[in-house]
């Protein structure tokens, strides 16, 4: 600060009556501060001398070196003029000044009022030449302004612009203020005396309350002006704040006490029930009685504002069942200090278990508990995914299955109440459904009190898309939802084995290859198509199993058709009668039906052709004759003539071996009656033999050999056979 | 000489005359019947090998009935009372053969049925019914409770309708199943010639599969101790010779039947380990047929003619699996009728 002071006392002026001072004296003048720093004047110039505070004396010293070049001598004590609260004392005055020799005068300035002090420091000097001769006298002179600080400190506050000094020790009180509010103090630091007065710093302590628009200190407050800046008090609890403001002068430190008072509205409870209150606390679980169904009961929850502010309760509702408000003020609503009202609850319960509500108070909240004396049903069902309550006419979610395949879920049946519950019946709406319901209770069914029964829901999609269906429990209806996804395309696959032109009596072998393997099993069969050339086909064209359709299997993930016989190809016998023969395959997998809507096909022709025999007995003999059967087939169901060719028996010879039977209209009848129908194009033609003789002792069958037969039709002749006739 | 050139014209003048249409017939083969394991419901094999089917039941009113090979002969058990049935599509046919008392636990037929021979398990004796063809005679019965434990094989041959048994001896007289022997058993052979007393064929520890040759003088029999086909002969069986088998495959221990071909040229056996059923030559001992089948054959059972069942097991899916000894065919008859 004195620093300062001295800046201050360079702008000097000069305003000593020049009639005291010499015109020009053989000095060079200096003024040196505390700090020893120093400055040239000019004689009769003004130097201002300020003090940090009143009776704080600052000095400076005036200096003068003599300039001329004889000698000078200081010829008096320094004399202050003016102020008396200026002194001046030589400090160092040599009696002989020699050129270049200096005088220096101490100078004291000490305030005692705010006030200017005014002032002349005059310093008699004289001057000689070598000769001792007079060369000049007078004085060296300054003016000497004094000046010093008046620091003080107010508040106000906006409310009543009322200006308040503070003094040490003082108590700045700020307003109540509510809770998370701000309350403003401003606060000046005023300077009213005549010269700048330093400020060292500005402390504040106390959570509540903090600076604000405060300069960077230390500095300096210029006379008649004023530092301002403002304390903020914004209390966070409803409690009494304390702080202190401490500005720090040069010479002195100001303490000031803050306080504050937080307010804020309380609100507590009490549930009154049945006369008796008893307090209760926001988030805290309020149980009720269990009432009766139908019989409802009521209690009263009683608010008051216990806080140091009024408070404001927007609104009180109910969120949960079995619990409504049924009587209260109206909201919003405000409560002063000390203010009570009364929100009457009802619970009523429409079947029996718990009932769990949340009752909202402004912004307190209060967990009801209560319960109905009877029977609760609640349903759910879980999968995988986890459980889902449902509640009636809600929704079963399967997730999409492919067709073919299956999923199921648990559907629940729980009873949260208090007694039993019967449940009559479960079942589907549809009696057609895609779902099934597995592993039901035996019905009616009773679920004790906090118990459950559980049954299995399956779901096999019989259609891709939507396939919806009701449960029903009881009267109670859910929604079943599912989705049935499309079955891969079946890949292609071939016959293996015979096809094309087959031979009548053959039994060859088929099977069906996948060209890729299918990731589901598969099942199928095989059905015989016959188209025969004639009137009706023939059944024994058949599987070796039986019948004219084979089953088979084809294990996921694998080529080859199984057919029952464990083996991946089928017996099938061609029959006897030309035409075609025609394999169409089916293919399904889990109850889809999987087969192209061309389905490859494998054909075997039986050719009509020449009738083909397959042996010849001798049936029957006598004395006189014999009885030959002839086996064969004609594919073309057509006969014409049958030869004989006997061969006699050693030592025996044939004058006519020959014989011939015209079967064509026998062959006729019997292709068309019904009774060859079993037989398909085979027949079997018994021939008797008479044998005549003229010798009265007659012919015996020993007498041949063997017949070789062949038989005819319009297609060529067959092969022969032979029969042994002994 | 002179008969000769005397019959040539006559049998010439004889055959040339055309048969009198009327005396022509036609209808549709029939390879034999099967009896369904009811026992008494018969069923027709129409057709012929390769285009054969089972035709509808043939209801009869006997409590059992057995087939004989020839297709139309057969036995039946109506009432305690045993019935030759010489048309089994001719109910006229039917006379009375015997009384018997209790079931019948086996018949065999000789393989030209012109006997047959019956087992009563329960009374522990046999009995046989002769000249089916022409007069029937009823033997008396015959007890082999005598010889140890039951029956286990049964055959018997043509005219003079020759007997031959396995009985199980030792501790262990449970019936042998088909694929099994029980532990410490011991089997005997016996012959009965033309239905006479037992005679023990010594030489042949543990018999197996046997049967008599066409003409009857012999039996062929495995020695599965020795695993060898031997050839009993002679009076009282006093010759016993082994038969030489040139194929090298060829294990008489693993045949579970065996069956001398109607012209009595052919040993037909079934091998159920190797799943095949062959032919071989009785006289040069090669084998002349082989042929696999897709199970394993338990047995065989003469059908007709050259044709045998082959017994496949107890699936009723299966179908009829028939071997034709000549040439050594097998072929199905589908069972979907059955």
């Amino acid at each position: 600060m004195r620093v300062r002071a001295f800046l201050l006392a360079a702008c000097l002026t000069l305003e000593l009556a020049p009639a005291l001072l010499a015109q020009n004296p053989p000095f060079q003048l200096f003024i040196q501060d505390p700090k020893s720093n120093s400055t040239a004047v000019t004689n009769g110039s003004s130097i201002t001398v300020s003090a940090d505070a009143l009776n704080q004396p600052v000095t400076i010293t005036l200096s003068g070196r003599y300039t001329g070049v004889g000698a000078a001598r200081i010829t008096g004590p320094a004399e202050i003029v003016g102020s008396g609260e200026f002194t001046a004392d030589v400090v160092n005055s040599p009696q002989l000044l020699l050129p270049g020799s200096s005088f220096s005068v101490n100078i004291t300035f000490n305030p005692t009022i705010t006030s200017a002090a005014s002032a002349q420091i005059l310093v008699p000097y004289s001057e000689t030449d070598a000769k001792n001769a007079p060369l000049s006298a007078g004085s060296i002179g300054l003016n000497l302004l004094g000046t010093a600080p008046n620091l003080f400190i107010t508040y106000l506050f906006a409310s009543d612009q009322n200006v308040i000094q503070l003094k040490d020790g003082d108590t700045l009180p700020f307003p109540a203020t509510p809770v998370a509010g701000v309350s403003v103090a401003t606060i000046a630091i005023q300077n009213q005396g005549s010269g700048p007065g330093p400020i060292t710093s500005v402390k504040l302590t106390g959570s509540a309350f903090t600076l604000q628009g405060l300069p960077l200190l230390p500095g300096t407050l210029s006379g008649n002006s004023a530092l301002q800046f403002s304390i903020r008090y914004q209390p966070t609890k409803a409690q009494q704040d304390k702080g202190t403001l401490q500005v720090v002068f040069s010479d002195r430190t100001v303490t000031v006490s803050l306080t504050g008072a937080g307010t804020t509205p309380t609100f507590s409870y009490q549930l009154v029930q049945n006369g008796q209150a008893s307090p209760i606390t926001p988030g805290q679980s309020i149980d009720i009685p269990p009432v009766v169904l139908a019989s409802p009961t009521t209690f009263s929850v009683v608010v008051t504002n216990t806080g140091n502010a009024p408070g404001t309760i927007v609104s009180a509702a109910i969120i949960g069942p079995g619990f409504q408000i049924t009587d209260s003020p109206a909201f919003p609503l405000t409560l002063a200090p000390n203010d009570s009202a009364t929100i009457a609850i009802t619970l009523t319960a429409a079947q029996g278990g718990s009932l769990k509500a949340q009752l909202r108070i402004g912004a307190d909240t209060f967990i009801l508990n209560g319960s109905g004396l009877g029977p609760q049903l609640s349903y759910s069902y879980s999968n995988g995914a986890g459980t889902t309550p449902i509640l009636q006419n809600g929704f079963v979610v399967f997730s999409p299955v492919q067709l073919g395949q299956s999923a199921s879920t648990i559907f629940t049946i729980k009873n949260s109440g208090t007694a039993p519950a019967t449940v009559a019946s479960i079942n589907l709406q549809t009696a057609k459904s895609p779902y099934s319901l597995l592993g039901l209770p035996n019905l009616p069914v009773t679920i004790a009190a906090n118990s459950a029964v559980n049954f299995t829901i399956l779901f096999t999609p019989a259609a891709a898309g939507p396939n919806p269906a009701v449960l029903l429990i009881d009267a109670t209806p859910f929604n079943l939802s599912g989705s049935g996804n499309p079955p891969p395309t079946l890949p292609a696959f071939q016959f293996t084995g015979a096809s094309g032109t087959q031979q009548p009596l053959q039994q060859p072998s088929v099977g069906l290859t996948l060209t890729s393997a299918y990731t589901l099993p598969i099942t199928g069969s095989v059905a015989i198509t016959q188209v025969p050339d004639g009137f009706s086909p023939d059944p024994a064209v058949q599987f070796a199993t039986g019948g004219q359709a084979v089953a088979f299997t084809i294990p996921a993930n694998t080529l080859q058709a199984v057919f029952p016989n464990g083996a991946t190809s089928v017996k099938l016998q061609t029959g006897s009668v030309s035409g075609t023969i025609t394999l169409t395959p089916t293919f399904a997998s889990n109850g889809i039906d999987l087969t192209p809507a061309s389905p490859p096909t494998v054909r075997l022709t039986v050719p009509a052709a020449a009738p083909q025999l397959v042996g010849a007995q001798l049936i029957a003999t006598a004395a006189n004759g014999f009885t030959v059967q002839t086996t064969g087939v004609a594919t073309s169901r057509k006969l014409t003539k049958l030869h004989f060719t006997f061969t006699a028996a050693p030592k025996f010879n044939l004058a006519s071996a020959q014989v011939l039977v015209d079967v064509t209209s026998l062959a006729t009848s019997w292709f068309q009656s019904a009774q060859s129908t079993p037989f398909g194009g085979q027949f079997l033609i018994t021939v008797p033999f008479t044998l005549t003789s003229s010798e009265s002792g007659g012919v015996t069958a020993g007498t041949l050999q063997s017949v070789s037969v062949t038989i005819d039709n319009d297609l060529g002749t067959s092969n022969a056979v032979t029969a042994q006739l002994q | 000489m002179n008969k000769r050139a005397l019959l040539v014209p006559l049998v010439a003048a004889g055959i040339a005359g055309l048969p009198l249409r009327a005396d022509v017939g036609i209808a549709g083969p029939v390879l034999g019947y099967y009896v369904a394991p009811s026992g008494y419901v018969l069923h027709a094999i129409s057709g012929v090998a390769g285009s054969a089917t089972l035709g509808p039941s043939l209801t009869t009113d006997l409590d059992a009935v057995w087939v004989a090979p020839d297709s139309r002969t057969a036995l039946g058990l109506r009432g305690g009372v045993v019935y030759l049935l010489r048309d089994i599509r001719n109910p006229a046919s039917r006379i009375s053969l015997s009384a018997w008392s209790g079931p019948i636990d086996d018949v065999v037929w000789a393989s030209d049925s012109s006997g047959v021979v019956l087992y009563s398990a329960e009374r522990g004796l046999l009995q046989a019914a002769t000249g089916l063809s022409g007069n029937p005679a009823v033997s008396r019965e015959i007890n082999i409770t005598g010889l140890g434990g039951p029956l286990l094989s049964l055959r018997l041959s043509a005219n003079p309708w020759n007997v031959a048994l396995v009985v199980r001896t030792g501790s262990n007289v449970a019936r042998r199943t088909a694929s099994r022997r029980p532990e410490n058993a011991a089997e005997a052979l016996y012959l009965l010639n033309a239905l006479g007393a037992p005679v023990l064929v010594a030489g042949i520890s543990r018999p197996g599969p046997m049967d008599f040759s066409s003409d009857a003088k012999s039996l062929y029999v495995v020695d599965e101790t020795a695993n060898q086909l031997k050839r009993v002969s002679g009076s009282m069986g006093a010759t016993i010779e082994t038969v030489v088998l040139n194929s090298v495959d060829t294990s008489p221990a693993n045949f579970s039947d065996l069956s001398i071909s109607p012209d009595g040229t052919r040993l037909l056996i079934v091998d159920k380990k190797r799943q095949s059923v062959c032919g071989i030559g009785i006289a040069s001992g090669d084998t002349e047929f082989c042929t696999a089948l897709d199970f394993s054959p338990a047995g065989m059972k003469h059908l007709s003619g050259s044709l045998y069942f082959l017994d496949a097991g107890a699936d009723p899916t299966a179908p009829l699996w028939i071997l034709d000894s000549d040439p050594g065919r097998i072929f199905f008859v589908p069972m979907g009728s059955r």
